[in-house]
């Protein structure tokens, strides 16, 4: 219990240190794209705006790690927008999400984040409802992810997008 | 709400009350949900009786929340009204609270009553959960263990008919079968299950499960639920009723991991006829010939005490016996009729044994789906849950529960409705 419990308080210490460092608070929302199953990453961007809006956020915080996770985001958000809300793409390193992750398991600090595990931890049956059922990516994000309560359509409007450079923690 | 949320709300509620913040006020809940039906009931201990529950689904308004109308926030009278109380409690009251503030409502008159759970809160559960699981190691050694974190005894009726074929399956022999009432208790002895312990206090459960997040990889349990909302990284609980995936097939599929096919089997009911006796003789009951009433429902929506009294009316007129499965002050007999407590394990004999059965669907109705008597289930076609009608998620048929129960959705409790209740029941 040691050893989970240093953990977790490592995982407090990083997400202090960037909600500092992004002035993170309930005027926005922090979108995790994890990498594990890309369409989740893919539906969680384009349906950034509508998580925006049930949340009443000004501005999104999206934490990726990786080109490939950037070069998603910019082309799913330029597609698709944030129906002119402010969205910072913003890079993170996999250990430091996956050790906030493991805090978020524990403790939800959190009402405006989400991420797209799908397989972490052992008791998120996302994954398995994607590849057992007839739930596809697009339900798991709307339903699932963002709790929007019903699928919707997606919307193409204007971006405003905004980069940050690299963080160290 | 585990029961120390609970303790804590009605603490709440108790000192605004005795400041008397709810003299002269009309008061709002918002969002139709367990914890707004229990808020309900803690105001009703002090006469007070809400003026509505609001909820933006459009498919829960013009349904009832405990006897109370579900409307819209738009629909409720002089939103704005300073003598108007707006209660929050769930797990949105930030996003619950924008929209009341948007509108134009104070601060003031938002009563917020849920409770935002400190990391360090969450760390002491986590110890305390630890104890409790080093004392059941020690008392049943390291075996599988299996723990139902719900009151819901319509649950445990479903995982009972599925647990002979999940050991079967996993080979498991030895386990702990662990549950936070009596009541869910006495739904496992229907099918034989062991080593069942039931928590002292339900927070006991919430610091198991706490410890189980805190060192997943050590702590070797098993929620018996398709998603539990403690733990807030599954999200399963968002797909019910979506794409077909309905009670049993979630709890198949995903608690079980039981292959495709595998259907819930009812226990067998052991004969009881000496505990039957006693009860219709003391009630004057006829086998055969009796009608148990069954009008509470936790999940799902009521229908009013008008219903049932007239039902019951009608039932007698047709030259049956009447009786209510009663729960003791909080679920009182409708009125005419005798109040059975029945208790669960012997549930299913005694409606057998009475012949008719009618009740507001319920984990009651789980229960007794198994028995021979004749039953008509009723579901409010307003009532939804999650993602699709409370008839679509909860038929009997559906579930595999029975063929032979006749389901009725209703639009209205009205006269016409009680006619077509007994009606059904008297076709052969």
């Amino acid at each position: 219990m040691f050893k989970e419990t240093l953990h977790i308080l490592h995982g407090v210490f990083l997400w202090r240190m960037l909600r500092l460092k992004y002035a993170i608070d309930y005027k926005k929302v922090v979108l995790v794209p994890v990498n594990e199953v890309r369409d989740l990453d893919y539906y969680a961007l384009a349906h950034l705006e509508d998580y925006m809006e049930r949340k009443y956020a000004k501005e999104a915080i999206v934490l990726y790690e990786g080109k490939d996770t950037y070069h998603l985001a910019e082309e799913v958000l330029a597609e698709y927008g944030s129906g002119g809300n402010k969205v910072r793409l913003c890079p993170c390193d996999r250990k430091t999400i996956e050790t906030i992750y493991d805090y978020y398991s524990f403790h939800k600090f959190f009402d405006n984040i989400v991420f797209t595990y799908a397989f972490r931890p052992e008791d998120n049956l996302l994954g398995k409802v994607l590849s057992e059922t007839q739930v596809n990516e697009e339900d798991a994000v709307c339903l699932g992810l963002y709790r929007l309560r019903m699928v919707l359509p997606l919307r193409k409007k204007d971006k405003r997008i905004e980069t940050c450079s690299t963080i160290s923690l | 709400m585990f029961d120390y949320q609970l303790v804590r709300v009605e603490k709440k509620i108790d000192k605004l009350f005795r400041q008397g913040v709810f003299r002269d006020r009309k008061i709002y809940l918002f969002g139709v949900s367990e914890n707004s039906r229990q808020i309900i009931q803690i105001l009703r201990t002090y006469q007070i009786e809400p003026a509505n529950v609001m909820d933006n689904d459009r498919a829960k308004q013009g349904s009832y929340c405990s006897r109370v109308r579900v409307v819209p926030i738009d629909g409720v009278e002089d939103l704005t009204n300073g003598r108007n109380l707006y209660i929050v409690c769930s797990l949105y009251w930030r996003e619950m609270a924008v929209q009341l503030q948007d509108r134009g409502i104070r601060k003031e008159n938002i009563i917020l009553l849920y409770h935002v759970e400190s990391l360090l809160e969450h760390y002491r559960h986590a110890v305390s959960g630890k104890r409790i699981y080093d004392e059941l190691l020690s008392k049943y050694g390291k075996v599988p263990m299996f723990v139902c974190p719900y009151t819901g005894t319509g649950d445990i009726y479903l995982i009972g008919t599925f647990w002979r074929q999940y050991l079967e399956r996993n080979h498991i022999e030895d386990y702990v079968f662990l549950v936070i009432t009596k009541a869910c208790e006495k739904v496992t002895r229907l099918f034989g299950i062991k080593n069942v312990v039931v928590f002292k206090k339900k927070m006991e459960c919430a610091c198991l499960i706490q410890y189980h997040m805190l060192c997943p990889q050590k702590v070797n349990i098993t929620l018996l639920n398709d998603s539990w909302y403690q733990i807030h990284t599954n999200p399963l609980e968002w797909f019910r009723g979506y794409k077909g995936l309905e009670f049993t097939e979630l709890f198949r599929r995903f608690v079980f991991e039981l292959p495709d096919g595998t259907k819930p089997e009812h226990p067998l009911f052991p004969n009881v006829d000496s505990k039957l006796d006693a009860i219709f003789q003391e009630k004057h009951l006829q086998a055969g010939n009796t009608v148990v009433l069954s009008p509470f429902s936790n999940t799902l929506a009521d229908l009013p005490n008008g219903f049932w009294v007239g039902v019951a009316k009608r039932l007698q007129q047709q030259g049956f016996t009447v009786c209510t499965n009663s729960g003791g002050e909080a679920e009182p007999a409708v009125e005419g009729t005798a109040a059975v407590f029945c208790s669960l394990e012997i549930a299913p004999q005694f409606v057998e044994r009475a012949g008719y059965f009618v009740g507001v669907r319920s984990g009651f109705c789980d229960i007794v789906s198994g028995s021979k008597a004749k039953k008509v289930i009723l579901y409010d076609a307003r009532n939804r849950f999650f993602n699709s009608s409370a008839y679509e998620y909860f038929s009997l048929r559906t579930m595999g529960l029975c063929k032979d129960a006749i389901e009725i959705q209703f639009e209205q409790a009205d006269e016409q409705l009680q006619d077509e209740v007994v009606s059904r029941l008297k076709m052969r």
